[in-house]
């Protein structure tokens, strides 16, 4: 439609819900008069719709100025600023935010006025300690001190929970090194970890707590292990509580985005997700996955097809040929259950690739390729004799901007060959599992919470019309070609 | 007197390669033959299919000449076996205000340069807009046009002025005519319906205006008298049918059938000022008597197999006494930005055939006795 392709828009635009954005673009003359599509008038032209991109700006660092200012113009200094309307609940993300902040100063009354003397405390028994405990004890409170830094630059501006988030994604990410460079030696990280609860006042010990937070969720047994091994002498701040609280990991979108959820698909499809890898029998669920089929739940109905790896030793080409073979079976299942439903396969980088193939070999509507990777062991994708050409399934296709394995050049003309209807998204920043790089994030505004949504809301849009398609067309079918068709 | 109960019938027995499905196409009849062109969905068509409506039988002539670029919402009159082709969608957000003369006899495109009118611009570019054969000249009125250079960045503007373009002209270069008019033009209107008529002893030539899109579907009608160059808004009596735009309006005989289109969506009790953002297609067909100037009831088979499913943007054009249709788009989903074109053709009978005469009846009762 002609609105739609106006502007590229800003990240906080492109967060927004999709029917928002539908409603934007509702335009009379581009309703009435739909005879082309905006990309190409001719009938007969390439199927690949033009690539869409996602939080790619030219300019990455420099927000656009208008006009030029001329030299007596006023500066409002202290007017208000026009804020574009929050994206998520704000005041619900600042409660969260300062859930740490309010548990430590519980645990604290006194952090006010011993402020001072920690840090003369810990100066005068340092010199008691071994070398590696010094190194460790001096890189953990560098990282802490700049978190605190980080914290005080962006208080109460208009982003400041994203920002925070963004934050301690950092710290944790560095403590997490620190540990690591020892090898998690345990004596030494539960001797330093119940020093720093014991001592570590104010903002400091939040940035800790918030960091344990973050790692409990990615590394858990590691952490428990240190929550375990915590000290029953402080008072409040027993293991229990601690792990009560480390429990807790906030985010300041997830809650919004649960809230506004997507619509339905047409037809209410099987939504099958195929991961990239085989897992290991008990695999854990690790969240953005959780997340992804939380959302898409509301799409259609989500199935995962979980190739099980039983045995390590097993070759790649094993490991594929299972998969592929799991989730042929998984959508013959669905057939026998749920016959005539509407299939679309979705599938995570080398996932992507499985369900391109088995979309050759097994009737579905709609192929989601996350991640899709045009370099693969043998080099790379395209060539003539590519099984890819012979697909026939409308295809979308979602690649970061930085993927390692992903050449946008060499997936472009892989499309212009197709003749099916595909889509490209390119994710800005974003690497070979659509992970947006966190410098990115941070110049952005936005988690990546925010931008798998985004990709979930381009993918809706796709599959919708492709769906749609798909549904309406037995209904129009034309009796006279049948009837030809019989008659020949 | 009760009216003969009209009947649509829907073509199914046809042969040869039949056109893909589209909106925003027109045809003209010549004969026996239905031409169609230009449309789209998905993408605008520059092909020419004829369909015969003797044998069912589509076919595709081999085209020759400068064959024009494909367009949709463009004007198609035929006289004789020369067919013009005047503006229209070329590409997305991008209209056109070329013209180009088809001769059927020999399948022969040929661009035609006609000249600026005396003391006036030629039309600009524009789509929707009618594009009439009264007597011996076309005459061009309304449309849309963009004023935006941007194609995906429309500025609409609705248009109500009137060309005429004389066909049997002397000279060899045709040439576009802003006629003085008298009276107040219709308003600007676009995907109007345009049918001319002229009594059958060749006297009062007029234009009828019929609908049409300004922002909000329109239900007025206008009368241009073709020989005192008048506008006027005559009365009209009867029931009127709703407001609506890319519809259909086809004279027969003395009536003029108004088929389909975009009609807004009214609660059946409150007669409040709807809100003009909600529209559907319909399916109803409404007749205006031109001699009467009379809406007239008309007496429908109304089982919902046997009537065309409500549509917009189809093309209709008159055979003898039928009136064919083909194609068109179902209605707009909001979800989901796209909709469907259906594949089929139908025809309405709108006369009795002729009775048996005088010699038949005869025949027939001595047979018998």
């Amino acid at each position: 439609m002609a609105a739609s392709k106006e502007s590229i828009p800003t990240p906080t635009q492109r967060f927004m819900a999709f029917s928002q954005r539908m409603s934007n673009d509702f335009n009379v003359v581009g309703i009435d008069h739909c005879y082309a599509k905006p990309w190409s008038s001719h009938p007969d032209a390439s199927n690949a719709r033009p690539l869409q991109m996602l939080f790619v700006e030219k300019f990455l660092r420099q927000p656009p100025i208008d006009q030029p200012r001329t030299e007596d113009e006023l500066v409002d200094v202290d007017g208000e600023e026009t804020s574009p309307p929050a994206l998520y609940d704000v005041s619900k993300a600042r409660a969260m935010m300062s859930d740490c902040d309010r548990h430590a100063s519980l645990l604290r009354p006194d952090f006010s006025d011993s402020k001072e003397d920690w840090e003369d405390h810990f100066a005068s028994v340092r010199t008691a300690w071994t070398v590696q405990q010094n190194r460790i004890f001096a890189k953990v409170m560098k990282v802490l001190q700049s978190d605190r830094l980080a914290r005080l630059s962006i208080v109460d501006t208009k982003n400041e929970p994203v920002q925070r988030r963004l934050q301690i994604d950092k710290a944790s990410k560095r403590i997490r090194f620190v540990f690591g460079n020892i090898g998690w030696d345990k004596m030494l990280i539960l001797w330093l970890h119940n020093l720093l609860l014991d001592k570590l006042r104010g903002q400091l010990l939040t940035s800790y707590l918030e960091v344990l937070q973050k790692l409990k969720a990615k590394i858990p047994s590691l952490i428990d292990r240190l929550i375990e091994g915590t000290s029953s002498n402080q008072g409040t701040l027993a293991s229990e509580s601690l792990a009560g609280l480390l429990k807790r990991n906030w985010d300041p979108v997830t809650p919004s985005i649960n809230q506004q959820k997507l619509k339905k698909l047409p037809d209410n499809p099987l939504l099958l997700l195929i991961p990239g890898a085989p897992m290991p029998p008990n695999f854990m669920v690790n969240k953005r996955h959780k997340f992804w089929q939380n959302q898409l739940a509301s799409m259609g109905k989500v199935i995962n097809v979980v190739p099980i790896n039983s045995n390590p030793n097993k070759s790649v080409v094993n490991c594929v040929e299972s998969m592929v073979a799991t989730t042929r079976s998984k959508i013959l299942e669905m057939k026998g259950h749920f016959p005539g439903r509407l299939i679309v396969l979705i599938g995570w980088n080398v996932g992507s690739i499985v369900a391109l193939h088995v979309s050759l070999l097994e009737a579905v509507h709609a192929v989601v390729c996350l991640g899709f990777p045009t370099m693969g062991v043998s080099g790379s994708r395209g060539e003539v004799d590519d099984p890819i050409y012979n697909c026939k399934t409308p295809t979308f296709f979602v690649v970061g901007q930085h993927a390692s394995a992903t050449s946008l050049d060499c997936l472009e003309d892989i499309r212009e060959k197709l003749r099916v209807e595909t889509g490209l998204l390119l994710v800005g920043g974003a690497d070979d599992q659509l992970r947006m790089s966190r410098s990115k994030k941070r110049i952005s505004g936005l988690t990546q919470a925010m931008v798998d949504r985004c990709i979930m809301e381009e993918m809706f849009e796709f599959l919708g019309n492709t769906l749609f398609q798909v549904m309406v067309q037995p209904d129009n079918t034309d009796e006279t070609e049948v009837t030809k068709k019989q008659a020949k | 007197m009760a009216a003969p109960i009209l009947k649509w019938k829907r073509i199914t027995s046809t042969s040869g390669p039949a056109p893909r499905p589209r909106h925003g196409h027109r045809a003209v009849a010549i004969k026996d033959l239905m031409i169609v062109f230009g449309g789209g969905n998905e993408g605008i068509v520059d092909e020419l299919h004829v369909y015969n409506t003797s044998t069912n039988q589509w076919f595709v002539p081999a085209v020759r000449g400068d064959i024009p670029p494909g367009c949709a919402a463009y004007g198609f009159i035929c006289d004789g076996t020369r067919i013009l082709v005047f503006g229209g969608m070329v590409e997305y957000g991008k209209y056109s205000n070329e013209l180009y003369e088809l001769q059927a006899s020999r399948w022969e495109w040929k661009r035609l340069k006609p000249k600026s009118p005396k003391g006036g611009a030629p039309p600009c570019p524009r789509l929707g807009h009618s594009f009439t054969l009264l007597g011996n000249k076309g005459y061009l009125f309304g449309g849309l046009a963009n004023d935006s250079e941007d194609p995906k960045n429309n500025i609409p503007r609705y248009l109500n002025d009137l060309y005429t373009l004389e066909l049997r002209s002397s000279s060899t270069q045709l040439s576009w005519d802003l006629p003085n008019i008298v009276g107040v033009p219709p308003p600007p209107r676009e995907s109007h319906s345009a049918a001319s008529y002229t009594e059958k002893d060749g006297r009062r030539p007029r234009l009828f205006i019929y609908g049409g899109m300004s922002g909000c579907r329109l239900g007025d009608l206008w009368m241009l008298d073709a020989e005192t160059m008048a506008w006027v808004q005559p009365a009209v009596n009867g029931m009127p049918p709703l407001p609506r735009s890319l519809h259909s309006a086809t004279v027969i005989g003395n009536r003029m059938f108004v088929f389909g289109g975009w009609v807004p969506l009214v609660m059946d009790d409150v007669k409040v000022a709807t809100h003009e953002k909600e529209w559907k297609c319909t399916n109803t067909l409404a007749s205006l008597n031109l001699e009467t100037m009379t809406w007239e009831p008309l007496a429908m088979e109304v089982f919902e197999d046997a009537l065309p499913r409500a549509r917009a943007g189809h093309c209709a054009v008159a055979i003898n006494t039928r009136l064919y249709i083909w194609s068109g788009r179902d209605g707009y989903r909001k979800a989901w930005n796209n909709q469907v074109c259906f594949k089929d053709l139908w025809f309405l009978e709108t006369e009795k055939p002729p009775a048996p005469s005088r010699v038949q009846l005869v025949r027939a009762s001595t047979n018998l006795l």
